[in-house]
């Protein structure tokens, strides 16, 4: 990352990588029945193979972009716990950095679905009165998303600043 | 003990008896039955054979089961106001009560709707923060529910029960009016009535050209349209005026149906002053405010009138307004243009954006079509982001975004040098 989202006073902390392994199960779970339903399609009616070869070849395509571009994505998460402030860092080809203070923060939201669990991450979503607030933390490890819920409640009571 | 607080309760209650509203209510509200009641007359007219005993029956019985239900409904509905809590109890089958905190109280309004002012009747709306929405006191003599907004204000601001102090009875001093004639000018420019006007143009010229009688339609349906429109929007933002009192600041609006709304400075979240494209050819601009608790939907058209602080004046005026009541001097405040290689990205709107920040506000311009300057006290600011697109990242820009509530006011600061991007973001989420 070049200095425009550089930290100064903390370090930045990535996500874990199994991000990138549960989201790529995510693609596979929903390209594969794809597949098969062109395939079956192409069994069925093989006059039409002149469309289900290319439509196959769009889906396989767009898969391994998607393969490739989500890991890659996973792996630009990142977050710095500084002093006052939380920031929150994600994105390759647009890159988003949000600063939270954390006295402005409202709640701390951890969740975690069946197959997050499976790999043992949590995303982590910060709210501040702002709706257009955007500060979400992919794939944090969920030992480290419950430690962080705990210090960022405790660190946005003693700094609250309400509206 | 126990026994001690209960008779204390009861002390209380008794110190507060349960009023009810005007006995004229049931006759304003009875206006439902009527109108049922004519439409129903009409369909069966073109039913034919409208004898006229069935005229007398059907309009005798309507009559009277209005009054019948006008009257319970009134005589159920009680309302008392204690030391710190609203309590509304309405309804005579399904008994209702509900019970507003006088602390989470967010605006007390005073509404007149058309048939009400008439009789001089007027509603008090409470809102409530939170999805609960408002209760309505409907209806009181337009005098009594002034009393009673300023003696719940007075208890808001307190916490304490007691009569309203005279120091809430504070003169109002007069900040704005709106200039009628340029307010029906104004509903003129906008870009639906422009755009479908030219449309209904279009729909004529093609229809003459190609000699289908396509004209008349498209034009009524567009002058319609638009009619009713601007009828609309002159009733409810006619005779907009602002007023500065004690408690922040009094708005009133409306030709037929008054409404007053009381803004409280301390929650203003941030202002952003608009100029239409055809505006700015008169030099004319509209503010609006995001105050904490008013959120929500931008598109709707109530939403609109609870944010507008200005529907339109000149900008010098709109700018001496927000010096007046906010303290902020946009004139004084350097604004900042992006680099010169942002036209790469954005060739027009680089010459609209600006950002200018000092101790106690952050103001982003932009926007070529809609020019829009809004003005954040840093002290509200919720949080700050940093966003670099493809292309700003090669040319090494980005655009710092600032949070607040929601509302209308959304500043942006759209290509700056990331360096400057990079030290805005920082700043501006400090803690003040």
């Amino acid at each position: 990352m070049d200095a425009v989202f550089d930290v100064p006073g903390a370090p930045w902390v990535a996500v874990s990588p199994a991000l990138a392994t549960v989201r790529r199960a995510v693609l596979g779970l929903t390209v594969a029945p794809v597949v098969a339903v062109v395939l079956a399609a192409a069994v069925v009616s093989p006059e039409l193979l002149v469309v289900w070869v290319p439509v196959l070849v769009a889906v396989l395509v767009a898969g391994a972009v998607a393969f490739w571009g989500l890991a890659r994505n996973a792996a630009s998460w990142a977050y710095a716990e500084r002093d006052e402030d939380l920031f929150v860092r994600h994105g390759i080809l647009v890159r988003r950095l949000e600063v939270v203070p954390y006295g402005r923060m409202q709640l701390v939201e951890v969740s975690s679905g069946p197959l997050q669990r499976r790999f043992a991450i949590a995303s982590l979503t910060l709210h501040t009165a702002a709706p257009g607030t955007d500060a979400r933390i992919l794939g944090v490890p969920a030992d480290e998303a419950s430690r962080l819920r705990d210090r960022l409640t405790a660190l946005g009571e003693a700094q609250a600043a309400g509206l | 003990m126990t026994g001690q607080r209960v008779v204390e309760q009861h002390a209380v209650e008794q110190e507060a008896p349960f009023r009810r509203v005007h006995p004229v209510t049931p006759l304003l509200r009875g206006g439902i039955f009527l109108l049922a009641w004519l439409g129903w007359l009409v369909n069966r007219s073109f039913d034919g054979d409208l004898a006229r005993w069935e005229v007398a029956i059907s309009g005798g019985v309507t009559v009277l089961a209005g009054l019948v239900l006008g009257a319970a409904s009134w005589w159920f509905t009680r309302f008392r106001i204690s030391s710190d809590e609203i309590r509304v109890d309405s309804g005579f089958i399904m008994r209702k009560s509900r019970r507003v905190r006088i602390e989470r109280l967010q605006a007390v309004e005073v509404q007149q709707p058309v048939m009400a002012r008439l009789l001089g009747m007027a509603e008090l709306k409470l809102e409530v923060a939170g999805s609960d929405g408002s209760v309505k006191l409907a209806f009181l003599p337009l005098a009594q529910a002034t009393a009673l907004r300023q003696e719940v204000l007075a208890r808001k601001g307190t916490g304490t029960a007691g009569t309203a102090p005279d120091a809430e009875q504070q003169p109002e001093v007069p900040l704005f009016a709106v200039d009628t004639g340029r307010l029906a000018a104004s509903l003129v420019l906008r870009t639906g009535f422009v755009a479908t006007l030219g449309f209904a143009v279009l729909g004529v010229v093609v229809g003459a050209a190609t000699g289908t009688p396509l004209g008349m339609p498209v034009v009524l349906g567009a002058a319609l349209a638009v009619g009713s429109f601007w009828v609309r929007q002159m009733l409810s933002w006619g005779r907009f005026t602002i007023a500065g009192t004690g408690q922040g600041l009094r708005i009133r609006n409306g030709l037929l149906s008054l409404r007053s709304q009381t803004v409280p400075l301390g929650r203003v979240q941030g202002l952003v002053v608009v100029e239409p494209i055809l505006w700015r050819l008169f030099g004319w601009a509209r503010m609006d405010v995001t105050v904490a608790g008013v959120g929500g939907r931008p598109d709707d058209e109530a939403q609109q009138i609870e944010s507008a602080l200005v529907p339109v004046a000149t900008k010098a005026e709109v700018l001496a307004l927000m010096r007046r009541v906010h303290g902020v001097d946009l004139a004084a405040l350097p604004m900042l243009r992006p680099p010169r290689r942002a036209g790469w990205v954005d060739p027009i709107g680089r010459h609209y954006a600006a950002v200018g920040v000092d101790d106690w506000v952050v103001v982003t311009r932009r926007g070529m079509l809609t020019t829009r300057t809004d003005v954040v006290p840093r002290a509200k600011i919720q949080s700050v982001s940093l966003r670099q697109g493809p292309l700003e990242r090669r040319l090494g820009l980005a655009s710092t975004q600032v949070h607040v509530p929601s509302g209308p006011v959304a500043a942006l600061a759209l290509h700056r040098d990331q360096a400057d991007a990079w030290w805005l973001t920082h700043s501006l989420a400090r803690p003040r």
